[in-house]
């Protein structure tokens, strides 16, 4: 093979080395050098070292932050992946000339903007004449409830707006994969057990165990990514009593409402470890059911 | 001419074509102006007109206009990169004092406005808002008093003559009244806290800065707004702000709420665009008084927000932008347009001499608002600026309003946080 053809590989995977290092490595240092200097905003800062890092262990606004997102990211995964599972299946036994229409309307929430869908959502959650409220509250005997306002019910809001958004593209991931498992192993549990649970726990699950993970990967980067849609429902703040501040949200007050970049910067390198923490459960937890000998 | 003087010449010319060429782009750029509302860019679109017709036909502008909320981020980023930043930006007051945490980034303007006589012109409370010790940072736009909007139409229906609401006790009664129809009196708001306090000359932060200096008129601000809220004489807007769109579609049509306390923008830019339909329906009176220790009602008016003028202090047009600036201050023709296209009460007094300025307003049932305000002017107090005042008002009005109106939290529990989160 002569040297032009050894090296072409070098040439098409260039595109992808410049961008990623224009728009992710190159920020990152920067960032990383921001987190390090004062937070002036004027002229030139000063080193201070790990002065940021050590302001934001004593700081009880960033712990609260960071319950926050860790409370709104296991919620949404605790309520998007029992229900992708289980709308999965619904739509598996839909009409299949049917099943492409249902498909498309669940993937509308996920394919809109974030920002859109949160405008949107100030429609759902609007505290009196909301449709959450005219719908499922006050028919039922209950008060109005001021999801955007009430600190008790604020995390709820966005868990919610999650869990509409994603719920539909989950769906979508598990129902292709579902639709890969070879039906032997179905007809081989047939000879042992008929029960649904058995079939839904000795095949399908553990066929799905790939997808699961890369679902509660990709939910979890989201959920602490999040920006737009919370900032669109609290207008860049927590909401009352900090009820709603997410690690972003708050990285976002730090550097733009109150100027503090250099302190922005550094709880944007301390969303790495959490982040790194979560996934690495993840993984840990995938590796052990792989190990327990998971069929598939 | 030997070979050398020829080259020589030639080099000469060169250089002169290349100074010329320099010179002529320099003077061809645009200034570049940043506003923070897209009503705003219209005003001042027609005041470069103006200026390249009356003043310096050789005079550009490029005029970018970002959302209030969002100005600001922009405008962090491009002064903490220096990554394109404007050479004039309008700021709001409120948002200015991110800004005094070490060295400003925009020019001191104390000699010019001195030389220009604006500070003999300017509202002296309103000169010392963009202003640090004895520099002056930005000129306001806006006298930026506060009043009292209320709906002329409901007041008659429910027999409320608001010339007997010349005190805030008689505000609560009136309102009490009420509240046994289930009619709320008045919209509630966060800022109503900085206004009030304000209004009793108290303030977030006092000259040596230290927050909260009068703690105790502080506390019984939030006390008496949550009494409000709790007797149902105010409402709290779905999303808790007076600026939102949504409470202009629902509570105020709706007639929910009678009366919004307000600065002259706010009735002249956000109740006129948001409730057309609503016109003739409104009236403004001064605020009502707080009545002192020894029973004497106080100023009828009080301040908050407003946006100013400033010149970035790298920008490399200084001069043509100070002239500019200086130019729409003092023109009268400028400070007319302001009221009369419906978005400020300018704070230069020498136009306040204009019968335009004077003239009845159709929307606000034809009184005369130019001279309620002119009356009200002298009794418009000062804002102390700092540093961390951005902060203080982000975190009430976010962190703190609902939880003190919900009784979630006490007056005295919310200063106490908010000075450990300011670390004050």
């Amino acid at each position: 093979m002569n040297f032009a053809r050894r090296h072409a590989v070098y040439g098409l995977l260039a595109p992808f080395f410049i961008l990623f290092i224009c728009f992710w490595l190159a920020p990152l240092i920067g960032g990383v050098r921001m987190s390090l200097y004062s937070d002036k905003l004027f002229g030139e800062s000063s080193f201070v070292g790990l002065q940021h890092y050590q302001e934001l262990l004593e700081d009880g606004r960033y712990f609260k932050a960071v319950r926050n997102t860790a409370v709104y990211t296991l919620a949404s995964l605790g309520l998007i992946l029992p229900l992708s599972l289980l709308l999965a299946h619904g739509l598996k036994s839909v009409h299949a000339r049917l099943r492409p229409v249902f498909q498309f309307i669940m993937l509308l929430p996920g394919l809109t903007p974030p920002a859109v869908l949160a405008l949107l959502f100030l429609l759902v959650f609007h505290g009196r004449q909301g449709l959450l409220n005219q719908w499922f509250v006050v028919p039922f005997g209950g008060k109005p409830i001021n999801w955007l306002k009430d600190p008790d019910f604020i995390l709820m809001a966005l868990v919610l707006q999650c869990v509409w958004r994603w719920l539909g593209f989950i769906t979508f991931f598990l129902v292709a994969a579902m639709e890969s498992i070879p039906r032997m192993y179905y007809e081989a549990l047939q000879v042992e057990s008929t029960k649904a649970w058995h079939r839904f726990r000795w095949v399908t699950l553990p066929f799905l165990r790939h997808v699961l993970l890369f679902c509660l990967v990709y939910l979890i980067v989201d959920a602490f990514a999040l920006f737009s849609g919370a900032y669109v429902l609290l207008g860049g703040s927590g909401g009352t009593a900090d009820a709603g501040l997410l690690l972003v949200s708050y990285t976002y007050q730090n550097a733009f409402s109150f100027g503090k970049f250099g302190t922005a910067a550094a709880m944007s390198v301390m969303v790495a470890p959490w982040l790194l923490c979560l996934l690495w459960g993840c993984f840990w937890g995938y590796r052990r059911w792989t190990a327990r000998g998971a069929v598939g | 001419m030997n070979l050398f003087t020829k080259l020589h010449s030639v080099v000469q010319m060169f250089g002169a074509a290349a100074l010329l060429a320099a010179g002529s782009a320099v003077a061809a750029e645009p200034v570049n102006l940043w506003i923070s509302s897209f009503q705003d860019k219209t005003y001042y679109e027609k005041m470069v007109k103006e200026y390249q017709a009356k003043v310096d036909s050789e005079f550009k502008a490029d005029i970018q206009a970002f959302g209030f909320r969002e100005m600001p981020d922009k405008l962090a980023i491009a002064i903490k990169t220096g990554t394109n930043p404007p050479d004039i930006v309008q700021l709001d007051e409120v948002l200015f004092g991110t800004y005094l945490a070490d060295e400003v980034p925009f020019v001191n303007l104390a000699e010019r406005v001195q030389k220009a006589e604006l500070d003999k012109g300017i509202v002296p409370q309103r000169l010392k808002l963009f202003a640090k010790g004895d520099a002056i940072y930005g000129l306001p736009q806006s006298l930026s008093a506060m009043v009292l909007y209320y709906r002329t139409d409901l007041f008659k229906e429910h027999g409320i003559d608001p010339e007997d609401i010349s005190t805030w006790d008689d505000f609560v009664d009136t309102g009490r009244e009420l509240a046994k129809k289930n009619q709320a009196l008045i919209a509630l708001d966060p800022t109503y806290f900085e206004i009030l306090l304000r209004q009793k000359g108290a303030d977030w932060f006092d000259r040596a800065g230290r927050m909260f200096p009068d703690e105790a008129e502080a506390e019984s601000v939030m006390n008496w707004l949550y009494m409000l809220n709790d007797e149902g004489i105010g409402l709290i807007p779905e999303r808790a702000s007076i600026f939102d769109p949504v409470f202009f579609s629902s509570m105020v049509n709706y007639g929910e709420v009678l009366s919004i306390i307000g600065a002259d923008w706010y009735g002249l830019d956000m109740i006129q665009q948001f409730s057309p339909e609503l016109k003739g329906k409104w009236g403004v009176m001064p605020l009502p008084a707080w009545k002192d220790r020894f029973g004497v009602p106080g100023r009828r008016t009080s301040t908050f927000a407003g946006q100013g003028l400033l010149i970035y202090k790298n920008s490399k047009k200084i001069e043509e932008a100070w002239k500019f600036i200086e130019w729409v201050m003092k023109n009268t023709d400028a400070n007319v347009e302001r009221f009369v296209g419906g978005n400020s009460f300018p704070a230069y007094q020498p136009a306040w001499k204009d019968e335009r300025l004077h003239q009845p307003n159709a929307y606000f049932s034809n009184q005369k608002f130019g001279d309620l305000l002119t009356q009200l002017a002298p009794e418009v107090p000062e804002v102390v600026m700092h540093s961390k005042r951005p902060q203080a008002v982000f975190l009430f009005q976010e962190n703190f309003f609902s939880s003190v109106m919900y009784g979630q939290i006490s007056p005295k529990e919310t200063i106490r946080q908010m000075r450990t989160m300011l670390k004050e």
